[in-house]
């Protein structure tokens, strides 16, 4: 391909990209944070724009080829935020929880945080992270056939966790400290890291040598990735009490083990490090079932590098479990987040009861718990026929619930 | 080059605007080398950004903490591919390497050579946004369809 057209046609697909953004901002949305969000990354695309066409001035190929990668990798990511923002406007959507959902986000992260709540055609909730060119907004996203299933938005908590994760620069605070156990860790198997990567390093080159370095770099990023994935757990344990570990066990079941990402912890690690945290706030689990859903690894001898470090990373962050418990137990303290109240968990069992939406809560967590603990009780309501339509009973009134709750917020 | 995504911290490695401010600063360097400035907007920021995150904002070489290692050792990498630079092996190596480009920008008026200075720095933005745009797709592989998409777990169970 030639130089010119390689610039034609990355200028085409960005011109693409933005005629389908100018489409869909002549639409309608439900909330204006949708349109807010896909108005920024406009912006960012015509920036695009500009940067191929002080490109095409130069006379330098690689220059050239380097900025059409760029943004041809802008646009790449960029429809999926493009489809994300469009999705938000559809009606299968959860619009009641938009706005506790996003006051919970404003107290967390700041007064003028803005919220996207949308949908995806996967099975797990998700959000998008690294996106400080979207520094104002929360974005969260739910399985789409799940998008209105009232007993998964706990889940939403984890996902703010990783904004609150982000927002303070918790990776910067943590980074030091995984790093010298991890150090720690191969100096303590330093034949083994020899061995299995062909370097002949002594303990302290381990430290300093580049081609070291390369070797366990990508591991100290896993090791991060992982302690932000229990904060998160933990902020999500934290905020929404038992009813985030009844829809982390819904989301999980049936649990079938299966290939492991590096940058996650086991979900057996998840699972003891959520009832550990669960313990630390003093909240009710509500499962019994939690607890044992996910089998140990077996622990076998490394056989590779990635094996031997993994194993390594793996217990970097296994040390700061119980200080990752209490970083979300502060943090969400800081932000004026009270844990759930177990009175008012108690009257909205009553008026669920009654088949009636409950009022006068403090936080949309007692509805959810609430509405867990109904699903758990077996039975819940006295009369069959009820007992009967539970699941759907249910639902309809933790929805209601978070109507009312809307309203008086409003109110306030 | 002007831009309202410059306006917060860079977070990272995983900051999404790194390879946009890493090309912008590469343009930039190859605009002033054509005769046709745009300002060094985003060189400069970019070279604070890898300055504190290698802690190492006195000259003395012996004096570094990387904060940041894995925003280091991206730069490290890139600074390898670069063939004159082979032979640098230690952290110490880069980190010599990268105050002499950052002193490079900050003198570039005085310099004899101002356009091997601007094409030298150039080269270094280009090996750094290709290394940076390589690292995500390496993420992409471990969690398909977008590396800034964190799902509560990474497939279904």
């Amino acid at each position: 391909m030639s130089r010119r057209e390689l610039v034609t046609f990355t200028r085409q697909q960005l011109l693409a990209l933005l005629a389908e953004v100018n489409g869909i901002l002549g639409g309608e949305f439900p909330y204006e944070h949708s349109r807010d969000a896909l108005k920024e990354l406009k912006k960012k695309l015509v920036e695009c724009g500009d940067q191929l066409d002080t490109a095409e001035r130069s006379s330098d190929l690689a220059l050239i080829e380097s900025t059409c990668s760029t943004v041809a990798e802008e646009i790449q990511w960029s429809i999926g935020y493009v489809g994300f923002f469009l999705r938000s406007t559809n009606v299968r959507n959860a619009f009641e929880a938009w706005g506790p959902l996003l006051r919970l986000a404003r107290r967390l992260l700041r007064l003028n945080s803005k919220l996207v709540i949308s949908s995806e055609w996967e099975f797990s909730p998700f959000t998008f992270i690294g996106l400080s060119a979207f520094p104002d907004f929360v974005f969260i996203g739910l399985p789409a056939p799940e998008s209105s299933n009232p007993f998964l938005l706990p889940i939403a908590g984890h996902e703010l966790g990783h904004n609150v994760w982000a927002n303070e620069k918790l990776a910067d605070k943590y980074q030091p400290v995984i790093l010298s156990k991890i150090l720690d860790g191969i100096r303590s198997q330093l034949k083994d890291f020899c061995t299995h990567t062909g370097l002949t390093v002594s303990a302290s080159e381990i430290a300093t040598n580049m081609f070291a370095v390369t070797e366990w770099l990508p591991f100290l990023n896993y090791a991060i990735e992982q302690c932000q994935e229990v904060f998160c757990d933990c902020l999500g344990t934290r905020l929404f009490g038992g009813s985030y570990i009844c829809a982390f066990e819904y989301l999980l079941a049936p649990h079938t083990g299966g290939v492991r990402a590096p940058t996650y912890p086991s979900d057996f690690d998840r699972t003891q490090t959520i009832i550990a945290a669960a313990n630390a706030y003093n909240i009710s689990p509500i499962s019994s079932t939690f607890a044992n859903m996910c089998a140990p690894s077996p622990s076998v001898p490394p056989k590779n590098r990635d094996e031997l470090l993994l194993g390594i990373a793996d217990a970097a962050r296994a040390s700061l479990n119980d200080e990752l418990v209490r970083e979300a137990d502060i943090l969400t303290g800081k932000a004026g987040v009270p844990k759930p109240n177990d009175d008012l968990i108690k009257k909205c069992l009553k008026r669920f009861q009654q088949i009636s939406p409950a009022e006068t809560m403090s936080e949309i967590s007692e509805i959810l718990i609430a509405g867990w603990l109904s699903v758990k009780t077996v039975p819940f309501y006295p009369d069959p026929k009820h007992e009967e339509q539970k699941h759907a009973l249910i639902s309809e009134l933790v929805w209601k619930s978070i109507e009312v709750f809307e309203i008086e917020q409003r109110l306030k | 080059m002007n831009s309202n995504y410059q306006e917060t911290d860079i977070l990272g490695l995983n900051d999404q605007r790194l390879s946009l401010i890493t090309n912008r600063a590469a343009l930039e360097f190859d605009s002033a080398a054509r005769g046709e400035p745009i300002g060094f907007e985003s060189s400069k920021r970019l070279f604070e950004f890898i300055i504190s995150r290698i802690g190492a904002s006195s000259s003395d070489s012996d004096d570094f903490n990387p904060t940041d290692m894995l925003t280091f050792g991206l730069i490290g990498e890139s600074i390898l591919t670069i063939p004159k630079n082979s032979q640098k092996t230690t952290i110490a190596d880069i980190v010599s390497e990268i105050r002499r480009l950052a002193a490079s920008l900050a003198s570039l008026d005085k310099q004899n050579d101002k356009m091997a200075a601007l094409e030298e720095l150039r080269n270094f933005c280009v090996a750094l946004n290709r290394r940076i745009i390589a690292e995500r797709k390496a993420i992409v592989s471990r969690l398909p369809s977008n590396p800034y998409k964190r799902q509560i777990c990474p497939v279904a169970s």
